[in-house]
């Protein structure tokens, strides 16, 4: 294929159709949640699930929202489990905004 | 490294096989199906311009990506779907002309809006803005428009199609593209 990044490009250029459009299909926790994985990913590739609940932006969640926002963000591709992990470690897929 | 150098080429390649193979793909449904439908809607439309242009969405967002490489990545599939719709011999001089504006232009048209300013390119400290690709696409179509109205002399009404045909055919090819990833990551890819 080409170079991954052009692929992201590609995708957070959509993204951002999309979210123009209205088309975005994120809860409001669901959205806390990536921006925190995302912040968290410039660290380090790899996200544990520990330091996301400790990230302001989560800190009020309750856990099984926040629970099920990690599912959601998984299902949608947001967020994959990290190479041979099945919970608590995750990497971000699409570059945040 | 002559690994590395391999890994390289293969990648100028495949960027050339992927946007090659979109704009004959862009061109054939272009063609072959909104064309004869635009046909059978506004038969008065007298012109042979398409109002639902792909190729330009494929020629502006490759040029969005890759720069003036774009140029290489796109001139086989420019080649190859001019060479279906022409009848004229390749030597002829409008067939170059429009092979040659068809692939320069995009590029192009990035180029000179970044000379004044406005820079669209895709790049990592950019943040992504269709919006913008979408006014270069304008721009682009202008250029288009009034290099093959100067050098080719195509009709006024021409000018006026191929403007709404290249700037609907960007804005429906980022749309459907669009629509793919959404799919695609319904489906957990």
């Amino acid at each position: 294929m080409i170079e991954t990044s052009k692929i992201a490009q590609l995708r957070r250029l959509l993204h951002s159709m999309e979210e123009s459009l209205g088309l975005v299909e994120l809860s409001s926790t669901e959205r806390d949640v990536y921006y925190a994985a995302s912040e968290l990913s410039e660290q380090d590739r790899i996200v544990r699930s520990d330091d996301l609940q400790d990230h302001p932006l989560i800190n009020g969640v309750a856990k099984p929202t926040y629970f099920r926002a990690l599912k959601t963000l998984v299902k949608l591709g947001y967020l994959h489990h990290a190479a041979g992990t099945k919970t608590g470690k995750y990497v971000v897929d699409l570059p945040s905004e | 490294m002559p690994h590395f150098k391999c890994l390289k080429n293969n990648l100028w390649f495949l960027e050339m096989l992927a946007v090659s193979i979109a704009y004959i793909l862009a061109f054939f449904l272009t063609h072959y199906l909104f064309y004869p439908l635009q046909l059978k809607i506004i038969p008065e439309f007298e012109s042979l311009a398409n109002l639902m242009y792909l190729p330009h969405g494929v020629r502006v967002l490759a040029a969005w990506l890759l720069g003036w490489r774009s140029v290489v990545a796109i001139a086989p599939g420019a080649f190859v779907s001019q060479n279906l719709l022409f009848e004229q011999p390749i030597w002829d001089f409008d067939f170059f002309g429009v092979f040659f504006i068809g692939i320069v232009v995009a590029p192009l048209a990035f180029s000179l809006l970044k000379f004044a300013k406005f820079d669209a390119s895709a790049r990592e400290e950019n943040p992504p803005c269709w919006q913008c690709v979408m006014v270069v696409g304008i721009f682009a179509s202008l250029l288009n428009a009034l290099l093959a109205n100067l050098v080719l002399g195509t009709l006024t009404i021409d000018f006026l199609g191929y403007l709404v045909g290249d700037v609907s055919g960007l804005f429906f090819l980022v749309l459907i593209l669009m629509l793919v990833f959404r799919q695609m990551r319904a489906w957990g890819y």
